[in-house]
């Protein structure tokens, strides 16, 4: 075998193990999430309530809450809130007075969002949110309306 | 006459035959005037090649002279015996390729498999409620998830009317 092969062969070698490496670090290494929070309301009149101004929510956001089985023709979007989620500093996202979600960051874009209402756990969702991906935390609200979260992971 | 024949007579003519067979073959002799023949073609041969040979002479005593052949076959057939050491980079070589064949084949499969697999995809989802009125809806192809829940919202989103529930 010649030495061109042998050095060949350790190249190859030396590749795998630094790939491995890589992959091992960056699978273990829980990374940042840019998240976006859209606070939407659901209704079925096609004006926001007196007084409140409110825009149309996004065609994106739109189009993904009238995929679901939903009942509201329209949908108005009350805020949004851009922020970085770890897991050493989950990020609360307030819905009421007295509802909010918690979101936390984990290694392979997991999300751990926590709902609280009243200060209680109701309801916890775990799963990955790979970008372009939608997780949206939703309830009933007076006069046969709807709120929402919608989560986007942003980047 | 065939050829087993043939060398009868001339074992016959060299005085090897035992003495049963040396009859025989004079009996044979007496009524096959080919046999006869043959015989005296032999015997004349024999004659004319008796003056040619000249007796090889060896430098040494007979015994000793094949007893030297005999060490030195066998001294060459203990050599081409003799296993031959195997160096250990041989060795590693035999090894490492094979073992580089299949880390480069992993190599390409992991490097493929995360541009295919999007990062997270293998990960199962966890979802705990409260209340059983709760639920999760999956829309894979829209890439979306719901998360439904009983509770409805205080201010700004609603006023203070009871909710309704959900079609």
């Amino acid at each position: 075998m010649s030495a061109r092969l042998v050095r060949l062969i350790g190249a190859a070698w030396f590749l795998a193990v630094l790939t491995l490496a890589m992959t091992s670090a960056s699978s273990a290494q829980a990374a940042d999430l840019k998240l976006r929070a859209y606070l939407v309301w659901g209704t079925d009149d096609p004006k926001p309530p007196a007084g409140k101004d409110y825009k149309a929510a996004d065609a994106e956001i739109e189009k993904k809450l009238r995929s679901l089985p939903l009942k509201w023709q329209h949908y108005f979007e009350v805020s949004r809130t851009n922020f970085v989620v770890s897991p050493s500093a989950p990020t609360k996202v307030s819905v009421s007075g007295k509802c909010e979600i918690e979101v936390k960051g984990g290694p392979n874009s997991i999300v751990d969002v926590v709902m609280r209402n009243k200060g209680e756990e109701v309801a916890r969702q775990k799963q990955p949110l790979p970008s372009g991906q939608y997780l949206i935390v939703s309830g009933n609200a007076p006069n046969s309306s709807g709120w929402f979260v919608v989560l986007k992971r942003e980047e | 006459m065939d050829y087993e024949a043939q060398l009868k007579l001339q074992a016959y003519l060299d005085g090897e035959l035992p003495e049963g067979e040396a009859k025989e073959v004079a009996n044979w002799l007496a009524r096959d005037q080919e046999a006869v023949a043959l015989l005296g073609e032999l015997r004349q041969t024999r004659k004319a090649l008796a003056g040619f040979e000249d007796g090889v002479r060896l430098p040494e005593a007979r015994e000793f002279y094949w007893s030297k052949i005999e060490r030195e076959i066998e001294r060459l057939d203990v050599k081409r015996e003799e296993p031959v050491g195997v160096p250990f980079s041989v060795k590693l070589r035999r090894i490492l390729m094979p073992a580089s064949a299949v880390a480069l084949v992993a190599l390409i499969g992991m490097i493929v498999s995360k541009e295919i697999l999007p990062s997270g995809s293998a990960y199962s989802t966890e979802t705990s409620f409260r209340d059983s009125e709760s639920f999760t809806y999956h829309d894979y192809a829209e890439g979306t998830t719901l998360v439904w829940l009983p509770y409805p919202a205080e201010n700004d989103v609603a006023d203070e009317k009871e909710p309704s529930t959900l079609e």
